[in-house]
């Protein structure tokens, strides 16, 4: 390898590196200093916005294929990951405002080698940089979810998941060697060429296991038994994470090993994960309804929203054109939520982590603005018009009419009007009963207010200004 | 075509009106003293809510009686790409109904704004969002924008019956609001299946294609844009919740239910059913019809054995609301313009009916009629103004009731001479059970000691009942030029 080409695949991975390094450094820092220190958090806070920046004006900078086609950067990958970024930072943001004294420079420096571990799986050509990402991305998010370390669920919660993401991961990897033992390559190229003259049942199975894999990560029925547990449990900036960030870049993975390895045999799953999107959808609709915990109850629609992406990704197998609905829809739900979840821990500051319905009740006595900002979030993931939510679904439905499913469809709304039902519960707890507690004011930090704004305009401009802003998007993959 | 045109954008304007007032509310209804905060909201409440009504009156001024198409056009780009655009227009149809939004906000604000004590501004708001929304779904000319407003009107109401309803409110509040986004689902998904057919969003452009729409569009899209506005209206099989929503709603939600939200389900079953897709309209209309004069008999015989007054005036909505499906599925001038003007006179009458059940309510704090009798002897004013609206809903010439049912009966019997015949019993119906409601509530024996010390009506209660009752029995006396405004609509339908 000349320098040259050295070079140049150091700059395809320069986001990840940089992403490292700076994790790297916050760790020297954090040793060196003991005493974690805002200012750290601020500058790695910077650095992420500047890396984002760079990402989003100059992405064609860190296009290419590096390190023998094993890994490589496109339009495709670029954009997934200024929004992975995008989204981190404003979760930085985020714990900054909650934590306040308390900034712990591990969580920082977990978030950012998980952001690096997703970002190496989305841009991952072959199955063992593809493991490897995974793992580096996983690993920390155990840890992020055992992170109280006084709150027994919490530990709980790490255990589940560490052991079942263990399996997933087990799975993983008997997959790809699966796939290794019929192909003779790892390569996402020579998978697909393997299969073109016919499918061969070994690499199909393999395949199957490693969509399965992922699938746990998307926590799609039925592999979602980990979702309600871990989500009580976690630590709430860190159920944001697992909601928002982490989804994006699974279902950035996901799309990419169908479009890349399966090719034209992307028709050949759509049954099966037709089949998954379904039972995640009833199983998220069902499963909230007897949740009394709001956290449980956010994993259930998690649950449900991966099961509508799927959808979105099932109509795009079908046509074998990948459209920018399982893409916006995500997004659209990543920001609510994470509005939804730093409100909650704006307002209900160190009771956030363990917050049931009754903790909520009367909230429109006690914080009007909070109260009617949380109404919105929740009117959006209804999918009520003309809030952001309801143009994400409207997306996805659109491509299930556009291939003729239109009993999917209809399955897909009955499902959101179930899930409507344990939407306007947490609605109908705020406003319609009496105060759990005794008025106390609480003064909401000003970078959580930040946060929500931004969440909260975005919710109510989506149609006036970025519906367009996401349709433009290309994505004819190029993946 | 020369369209009217105006200086000022007057739908956007009465669109956004309560949407600024709402603004305000927030950012100048802030004191510490509790108090003074809801004199502050109501006022601006109140101002903004007359300010709507005054530019949806300057819109009728405007309004040019000699032109058949939209007017008043505005055409924005929202989202090119979804087929959103912000097309704004009324004709003949819509213009009367966005009044009708304009004229029962006020009147709703003027009933409670010396009872309301608590959530003063969350009510105030609510309102105003509705009205907002109520009157962009009349004026919009965009299928799509049609729906979201449509169906953005579920949270504003779902928190006025949770928030400010009787015991069993969040029961009605959620049954109102699943029933609803059920039924609007259906609508959602017969609304992009029209996109993807057709590719466009655009009214007057799937006017101009409903051979097209005839050719490609399956019958389910009718059906189910059919039953989400049959649940608004609502129509029987889909009509449980209404009563549990008015029983449970406070006296302003229900007129606003009664008055306005009722009403949009009539519109756009004319809008989106007849305009867009006549002939599948006409394959169906003979199966409406029946369902429309089921409706009719039995809602009229449930009433009748009510003993709730709020719940007997839900259920003869259902049989009013009858007469305008038939009307509108009779599929002739005559039958449509009836179901119009039924529905703007059922939109007066039911509110002042409403209005007045929650006039008693307040005085003697039960809606049961066995609990009233010889109300009349105390309060002579309610008392006349009960007897008007009972005139108007039971039929009586001289009321815009009895104009109503005679055209859109007069439409049915073009349609189908037996069909007529039956639907006409249900005039006989409702005079039975409205006269037994008013003979008990009002005439007989005071039993009830609280009755004894019952006080009439207030300025501000006779203003607001006063303002519908003229309006009724002027409506009653010179129907033909409210009727020749909506012909100017209807003219471009049949």
């Amino acid at each position: 390898m000349n320098n040259e080409q050295l070079l140049h695949d150091l700059m395809v991975v320069m986001p990840e590196l940089a992403i490292s390094v700076s994790a790297l450094f916050g760790l020297l820092l954090g040793a060196l200093y003991g005493k974690p220190s805002k200012v750290l958090a601020y500058v790695i806070l910077a650095i992420l916005v500047i890396l984002t920046y760079c990402m989003f004006a100059f992405g064609s900078m860190f296009h290419g294929s590096a390190f023998h086609g094993s890994y490589s950067n496109n339009e495709y990958t670029i954009v997934f990951k200024t929004y992975i970024l995008a989204g981190v930072s404003i979760l930085f943001l985020a714990y900054i405002g909650y934590a306040q004294n308390n900034i712990s420079t591990e969580f920082i420096i977990l978030i950012l080698l998980s952001v690096v571990g997703g970002c190496v799986a989305i841009s991952a050509r072959d199955l063992i940089i593809l493991f490897v990402g995974l793992e580096l991305q996983s690993l920390p998010a155990y840890i992020l979810a055992a992170f109280s370390r006084e709150s027994i669920k919490s530990s709980e919660a790490g255990l589940k998941y560490f052991v079942l993401g263990a399996l997933s991961s087990a799975i993983l990897l008997f997959g790809s060697s699966l796939i290794y033992g019929f192909t003779g390559s790892v390569s996402y190229v020579d998978i697909s060429d393997s299969i073109i003259n016919g499918a061969n049942i070994g690499v199909i199975v393999g395949i199957s296991m490693i969509l399965a894999a992922l699938m746990f990560k998307l926590s799609a029925a039925p592999f979602h038994m980990w979702t309600p547990d871990v989500y009580e449990g976690a630590p709430i900036i860190v159920v944001a994470l697992f909601s928002s960030v982490q989804k994006l870049t699974v279902i950035a993975v996901l799309v990419s090993v169908i479009a890349l390895t399966l090719a034209k045999f992307g028709i050949l799953f759509v049954p099966i994960i037709k089949f998954l999107a379904v039972l995640s959808l009833f199983v998220g609709a069902f499963g909230a309804i007897l949740q009394t915990s709001i956290k449980r109850l956010m994993a259930y629609s998690t649950i449900l929203n991966s099961g509508y992406i799927l959808l979105a990704i099932v109509a795009d197998m079908y046509l074998g054109i990948w459209r920018h609905a399982f893409f916006t829809y995500m997004v659209i739900y990543g920001i609510t939520t994470i509005g939804f979840f730093t409100l909650l821990a704006g307002i209900f500051q160190n009771k956030a982590d363990d917050l049931s319905f009754g903790d909520l009740a009367g909230l429109s006595y006690n914080n009007k603005i909070g109260a009617a900002c949380l109404a919105i979030m929740i009117s959006s993931m209804i999918g009520i018009p003309p809030l952001a939510g309801f143009f994400g679904k409207y997306y996805v439905l659109y491509d299930l009419v556009n291939i003729g499913e239109y009993g999917v469809a209809i399955l897909a709304v009955a499902a959101s009007v179930v899930a409507a039902f344990y939407y306007l519960k947490i609605i109908k707890v705020m406003y319609f009963d009496e105060p759990a507690y005794p008025s106390i004011t609480v003064r909401i930090p000003y970078l959580i207010v930040f946060v929500t704004s931004f969440a909260i305009t975005f919710v109510i401009c989506f149609a006036q200004n970025f519906a367009e802003f996401f349709n433009n998007i290309k994505f004819l993959l190029c993946i | 075509m020369d369209y009217v045109n105006l200086p000022i954008p007057i739908l956007s304007v009465s669109i956004f009106l309560p949407i600024v007032g709402i603004f305000f509310m927030m950012i100048f209804a802030n004191h510490e003293n509790i108090e003074r905060e809801n004199i502050y909201a109501k006022y601006i409440g109140i101002f903004s809510a007359c300010l709507t009504l005054l530019a949806s009156c300057y819109m009728m001024v405007c309004f040019d009686y000699n032109q058949h198409g939209y007017q008043f056009e505005e055409h924005y780009k929202l989202a090119p790409s979804l087929g959103l655009e912000y097309n704004l227009a009324v004709d003949g149809i819509s213009l009367l109904f966005i009044v009708l939004t304009a004229l029962l906000i006020p009147i709703c604000f003027f009933t409670v704004a010396c009872n309301l004590k608590e959530k003063v501004r969350e009510f105030f708001i609510c309102f105003l969002l509705l009205e907002s929304f109520v009157i962009a779904c009349f004026a919009s000319s965009n299928l799509l924008l049609f729906y979201i407003f449509f169906e953005a009107m579920l949270i504003p109401m779902y928190i006025i019956i949770g928030c400010f309803g009787g015991e069993n409110r969040v029961y009605a509040a959620f049954k109102f609001f699943l029933y609803t986004f059920l039924g609007s689902v259906f609508f959602l998904i017969g609304l992009i299946t029209i996109y993807i057919k057709i590719g466009s969003f655009d009214m007057l452009y799937l006017m101009s294609h409903t051979k097209d729409i005839a050719n490609l569009v399956p019958h389910w899209v009718w059906v189910g844009i059919f039953i989400s506005m049959a649940v608004k209206v609502p129509m029987v099989p889909f009509h449980t919740w209404l009563p549990d929503a008015h029983v449970q709603a406070p006296t302003s939600g229900s007129v606003i239910l009664a008055g306005i939200l009722l009403k949009v389900g009539g519109y756009g079953m004319i809008r989106v059913l007849i305009q867009i897709m006549p002939d599948l309209s006409r394959y169906y209309a003979e199966y409406v019809i029946y369902m429309s004069i089921f409706a009719i008999i039995y809602g009229s015989y449930v009433a009748m054995t009510q003993i709730d007054m709020k719940k007997m005036i839900a259920y003869s909505s259902v049989a009013h609301m009858g007469y305008v499906t038939a009307g509108i599925f009779s599929m002739n001038n005559t039958g449509m313009e009836g179901a119009l003007l039924q529905m703007l006179s059922h939109g007066l009458i039911s509110s002042g009916l409403f209005l007045v059940v929650g006039m008693l309510y307040e005085r003697i704090h039960t809606k049961e009629i066995a609990a009233y009798g010889g109300v009349a002897t105390r309060m002579p004013f309610l008392a006349t103004f009960f007897m008007i609206l009972v005139m108007g809903s039971v039929g009586l010439p001289g009321t815009s009731g009895f104009v109503a049912e005679f055209i859109s009966l007069v439409g049915i019997f073009k349609y189908n001479m037996y069909f007529a015949i039956i639907a006409a019993f249900g005039v006989v119906l409702g005079a039975i059970y409205m006269l037994s409601l008013y003979k008990k509530v009002m005439f007989g024996v005071i039993t009830n000691p609280k009755i004894q010390k019952i006080e009439d009506l207030g300025l501000h209660e006779i203003l607001v009942l006063s303002v519908l009752c003229i309006f009724t029995i002027i409506i009653g006396i010179q129907p033909e030029y409210i009727l020749s405004i909506f012909r100017l609509g209807l003219s471009r339908i049949l």
